[in-house]
């Protein structure tokens, strides 16, 4: 993680260029961060790199990987956590099933909030297909033996659909987040407002629902609520979610919220002991300087270090959002601190 | 019968208590409307309460912490067919919560399903978003939450939204209470509560 300040700034300036490019065809862009400023945002941890709803990063060979909201699954790749670069997308076409299952869906191709697991031989991508406002969603998986695209057995295949939601639900099939026990069970926490973050068992070796009729499990509700990401530390389950609206530029509320819970289906407690389902939830990261609505909480374990990867709207960029890293650790009751800076 | 919304007026188990009491938690700013009802043993419509601009008590504005807000009805055009009127809510303050409280009480079993349509519009809003809006099934006091869901984007043009609920708790008598996340004003109509099983429904205005 240790790079000049000059040559990370460079880096930023690079790669926020090679990503605003193609952009500029539809938007007027964020205005460039000055090298003095965006070797600032380094220290606070911005990789610079423009993306919304990030993945979990994930490690395949010697390099990590994101995915994240747009056309096709878009995916960023990086050998050191600090330089990262446009990695292929998922998608040449729209899978079949799309137009039908979600026919609002603009393109068939616009894809929100994916999430990557490695499990056994395969990597596990799950996305979101879904329109704004609506509940009329699904989560789908697609998978892949690599995410080296120079392997010769690197190829995505679809796998279909793994949960759905209609108005008839209490709940919105996206923003689902991967996580494996100890145990090695495989479970799905996934929703985004109408009636709060919910969960479902997989089946490891499918990837798919462990049962057509098995259970929903509550686990958060709050007025807004989305993001969810599970991650387990010292036997303790922690569930993180995000509070607030996204997507408003300098407006966004989004902040990053956490429970925990003995039991990886709840209930999850904040540190007062209330409940994540009737509103609890301790803040583990909120706006502060330009990093605006911090969101989509995802956690790395590299050795004895954590680190803690999210979304922000870059206030010094008329909220552009942009992906961020920083250390985190764990303070003496166990909860997940994030610190200010790289240093 | 369980899990009825029916009238106080409608004989047999399938009960309505309309209750003035509002509970700690309620302040009131306005209350209209009026209701019919109709046949209630052959599962079509229990209930309608038609706007009208006689007060009747049907609903109150919802307002805890420091919220700040007021409710009215206003005669609009393209909304239901038959039904000039509309439920204006505005919120300018959301405190704790800010919202419309629909007084009439129902009954409501754990683990059964809900079903909430209503219209919608909104102004259109310099970011052009929609407002969120919280849907909750409770105890008058507040104190049990039986089901609530949040829809993140109501607005624009009339609309017909559909919210499930799925009742986590049994109680004799919730309230629906509709809230929203952020100041502003909305327009609602045509607010019917079904249960999914059985068809019958709670309408209001």
């Amino acid at each position: 993680m240790r790079t000049s300040d000059s040559l990370r700034a460079l880096l930023l300036l690079l790669f926020t260029w090679s990503t605003v490019a193609p952009a500029q065809q539809r938007f007027n862009p964020p205005p460039p961060l000055s090298v003095e400023e965006a070797a600032r945002q380094a220290e606070l941890g911005s990789r610079g790199v423009r993306l919304h709803d990030p993945s979990t990063i994930v490690k395949c060979k010697d390099e990590y990987w994101i995915f994240y909201t747009g056309r096709d699954v878009r995916s960023y790749r990086s050998k050191d956590l600090v330089k990262w670069e446009a990695g292929p997308v998922v998608f040449s076409n729209s899978p079949p099933w799309v137009a039908e299952a979600v026919p609002a869906n603009r393109s068939g191709r616009d894809f929100w909030a994916p999430d990557v697991i490695h499990v056994g031989d395969r990597y596990m991508l799950y996305y979101s297909v879904s329109s704004f406002g609506k509940n009329t969603s699904a989560i789908a998986l697609a998978t892949n033996p690599t995410l080296d695209p120079a392997d010769p057995n690197y190829q995505w295949n679809d796998e279909g659909i793994v949960i759905k939601s209609s108005p008839r639900d209490d709940f919105n099939a996206i923003d689902p987040a991967l996580f494996q026990d100890a145990d090695g069970s495989l479970w799905m926490p996934f929703g985004s407002f109408w009636g709060g973050i919910k969960m479902i068992q997989l089946d490891p070796k499918t990837g798919k629902r462990i049962a057509p009729d098995s259970p929903v499990y509550g686990l958060a509700h709050y007025d807004s609520i989305e993001a969810p990401f599970i991650y387990r530390h010292e036997g303790k389950y922690l569930l993180f979610v995000n509070w607030g609206f996204c997507c408003r530029g300098t407006n966004s509320t989004y902040e990053i919220r956490v429970g925990r819970s003995d039991k990886v289906t709840g209930p999850y407690l904040d540190r007062d002991r209330k409940d994540l389902l009737v509103g609890g939830g301790t803040q583990v990261l909120g706006t502060e300087d330009v990093f605006i609505g911090p969101g989509h909480a995802g956690i790395l374990k590299e050795g004895d270090k954590y680190w803690f990867g999210f979304h922000f709207y870059n206030r010094a960029q008329r909220g552009s959002s942009t992906y961020a890293i920083r250390p985190m650790r764990w303070d003496k009751d166990g909860w997940p601190v994030v610190e200010k800076a790289l240093k | 019968m369980a899990n009825t919304m029916s009238a106080n007026t409608v004989a047999g188990s399938l009960r309505f208590k309309i209750s003035f009491l509002l509970s700690s938690i309620l302040s009131v700013a306005v209350a209209y409307g009026s209701d019919s009802i109709t046949n209630a043993s052959t599962g079509k419509l229990l209930l309608k309460v038609e706007l009208t601009d006689q007060p009747a008590n049907e609903f109150v504005l919802l307002k805890t912490g420091d919220a700040q807000g007021s409710l009215k009805l206003e005669s609009v055009t393209n909304s239901s067919a038959g039904n000039s009127n509309a439920l204006v809510l505005t919120v300018s303050k959301v405190g704790d919560q800010c919202g419309v409280v629909f007084v009439r009480s129902a009954e409501v079993e754990s683990g059964q399903w809900y079903d909430l349509t209503f219209r919608a519009r909104t102004e259109k809003r310099e970011n052009d978003r929609g407002y969120g809006l919280t849907i909750s099934l409770q105890s008058r006091d507040g104190r049990q939450l039986c089901a609530r869901t949040t829809l993140p984007e109501v607005g624009g043009e009339w609309r017909d939204y559909t919210v499930a609920l799925h009742s986590r708790l049994s109680h004799p008598a919730v309230t629906l209470t509709i809230t929203m996340s952020e100041p502003g004003t909305i327009w609602l109509d045509d607010i019917t509560l079904r249960q999914r099983q059985t068809g019958r429904e709670m309408r209001t205005p």
